[in-house]
């Protein structure tokens, strides 16, 4: 096992069949020392079958199982609460879940794109880049480093409503507005503890929209929060690096 | 009826006895917390790691904690979403020491409301009292206290006559001994009038889950379903964003550059020579 390191794995699963590939996408997290937590959708059929398949495979992991509230960012910040109270001293994050997006025209690729960041190579890079320098707080998929549109001092994506109110309650400035799409990525703990110490997830989590909710069509409380997750991170004053 | 027994245990008992629980997975039990200090990542472990369903009591004094509610709140919350993964109760009793205590509403509020905004809809908050009777039911849950273990099974099922769907069983004694607790499960569970054994009951309790399943699969036909209606939308938006994207970046460009470029791309091997003179030969390589 290689030790150095402290990780701690977010996943949120919402789908019932995907709990095979799963186990074996985070095998290469097993030669770290890795916490993992776990959440599954209430919703989800065969929960008790995918608990146990979890716990034989990863031994010692939490579960919880919380409604379909905010999407994989609601139960992130589930997760994240959990991981508060569970006071875990980690040095880094990997926030993941089950994506499909099967209403998407490029789903497939998303979810293999996103998943870069956990092959065996990945995660030895992510730590070299955490660890070459304290500038990186996130490391993610270059492809979906996007940036949130922002003119004039104004945010103009369909979002931009709802992030200007919510950069200014959470007091988030970050130097720029890029995000990681898909919300799947390394991050120093660090930052995310203090952040959430100070605003508790589930006061948020509560905010956000029930159901599978879309922002293709209108802005969303959830996928401003996806925004504002790399924002915690990169108004402390820390970039994003992709790989 | 069938009815669900719900072993009362301390927080500090359940963490004792957390590595021989898996033992018992058909054991149902009722955590009692009568303070914060009780709350401890250990006890969130031992929640996480048993199978067994459970539901969470709350003491007047934790019930009333205004100092600190909001923390209570997100403790409840969190402790019932480790053990979610069965068909426990949507509820959160409440122990109370004096004979006299009236539930203060606005804490109840509190507790339906912000559950509620988590997603656990519904919940009910019955009021149990340690001084009271032996038997107490509200709404559709009971408290049933028993001195010991010994107490005479006969009387205990005459006193489940007009119990509620969810029972919960306190005794006054600290049962350290998890399978006398299971065997006191398995003589409540021998049915004396239909002669049942307490197989057939546990049968029961999976026909429960397996009716939860088939509405959580019905729900997911529905999901798929919208996701394909949806879908079709949303495709649609992304092959005009596309289509659109085309348009702003290509289209607008003079004919003459846009010839040029294709010239360029045959120069970097990108094209093939011929394809500029003809439509019927391959442009592109595979």
């Amino acid at each position: 096992m290689i030790t150095r390191h402290k990780i701690t794995v977010l996943y949120h699963m919402f789908y019932e069949d995907t709990y095979e590939k799963v186990c074996a996408e985070l095998e290469p997290l097993l030669l770290f020392d890795t916490t993992f937590l776990f959440n599954i959708c209430q919703e989800t059929p065969g929960k008790k079958l995918i608990s146990s398949v979890l716990r034989d495979k990863f031994p010692g992991c939490i579960i919880i199982f919380t409604s379909n509230k905010g999407k994989d960012i609601g139960a992130k910040l589930a997760l994240m609460e959990l991981f508060l109270q569970l006071q875990i001293a980690a040095d880094y994050i990997l926030l993941l879940h089950d994506k499909k997006s099967l209403q998407a025209l490029k789903s497939a690729t998303w979810k293999k794109d996103l998943l870069k960041i956990i092959s065996a190579k990945s995660i030895q890079k992510s730590m070299d880049i955490f660890c070459e320098s304290n500038r990186y707080g996130i490391v993610a998929t270059n492809e979906y480093i996007i940036n949130e549109p922002f003119e004039e001092g104004h945010f103009s994506g369909i979002n931009g409503g709802i992030l200007k109110k919510l950069v200014q309650t959470y007091e988030t400035t970050p130097a720029t507005y890029s995000f990681i799409a898909g919300t799947m990525f390394w991050a120093r703990a660090k930052p995310l503890r203090d952040f959430f110490k100070r605003y508790d997830p589930l006061e948020i989590r509560k905010e956000l929209e029930d159901g599978n909710v879309l922002d293709n069509f209108s802005g969303t409380i959830t996928h401003s929060w996806e925004r504002m997750l790399s924002w915690i991170v990169t108004s402390q004053g820390y970039l994003i690096k992709g790989i | 009826m069938d009815i669900k027994l719900y072993f009362t245990i301390t927080a500090s008992l359940l963490l004792k006895k957390s590595a021989e629980i898996n033992r018992f997975p058909q054991l149902r039990f009722n955590i009692l917390l009568s303070s914060q200090t009780e709350i401890t990542p250990d006890l969130y472990m031992a929640l996480a790691s048993m199978p067994n369903a459970f539901i969470i009591t709350l003491s007047d004094e934790l019930f009333e904690n205004d100092a600190d509610f909001s923390a209570v709140l997100t403790h409840l919350y969190l402790l019932i979403a480790t053990g979610k993964s069965s068909c426990t109760a949507n509820v959160v009793p409440v122990f109370s020491h004096t004979k006299t205590y009236q539930q203060n509403p606005l804490q109840a509020d509190k507790i339906s409301t912000y559950l509620n905004q988590q997603g656990i809809h519904d919940v009910e908050l019955p009021v149990f009292f340690h001084a009271g009777p032996a038997a107490q039911t509200v709404q559709n849950y009971s408290l049933l206290k028993l001195e010991s273990l010994s107490e005479n099974i006969a009387d205990v099922i005459g006193n489940f006559q007009s119990c509620g769907s969810s029972t919960l069983i306190h005794f006054n004694e600290e049962i350290m001994d998890l399978v006398l607790l299971d065997n006191f499960r398995k003589q409540f569970t021998f049915n004396e009038k239909s002669g049942l054994d307490n197989g057939v009951k546990e049968l029961d309790i999976e026909k429960e889950e397996l009716a939860v399943e088939i509405m959580l699969w019905k729900k997911r036909t529905m999901l798929y379903q919208n996701f394909l209606s949806l879908s079709k939308e949303v495709q649609e938006k992304e092959y005009y964003d596309i289509i659109d994207w085309y348009n702003h970046e290509y289209e607008i460009l003079p004919l003459w550059y846009k010839q040029l470029g294709h010239i360029i791309k045959v120069i970097m091997g990108k094209r093939s020579f011929r394809s500029l003179f003809s439509d019927n030969v391959k442009k592109y390589k595979d």
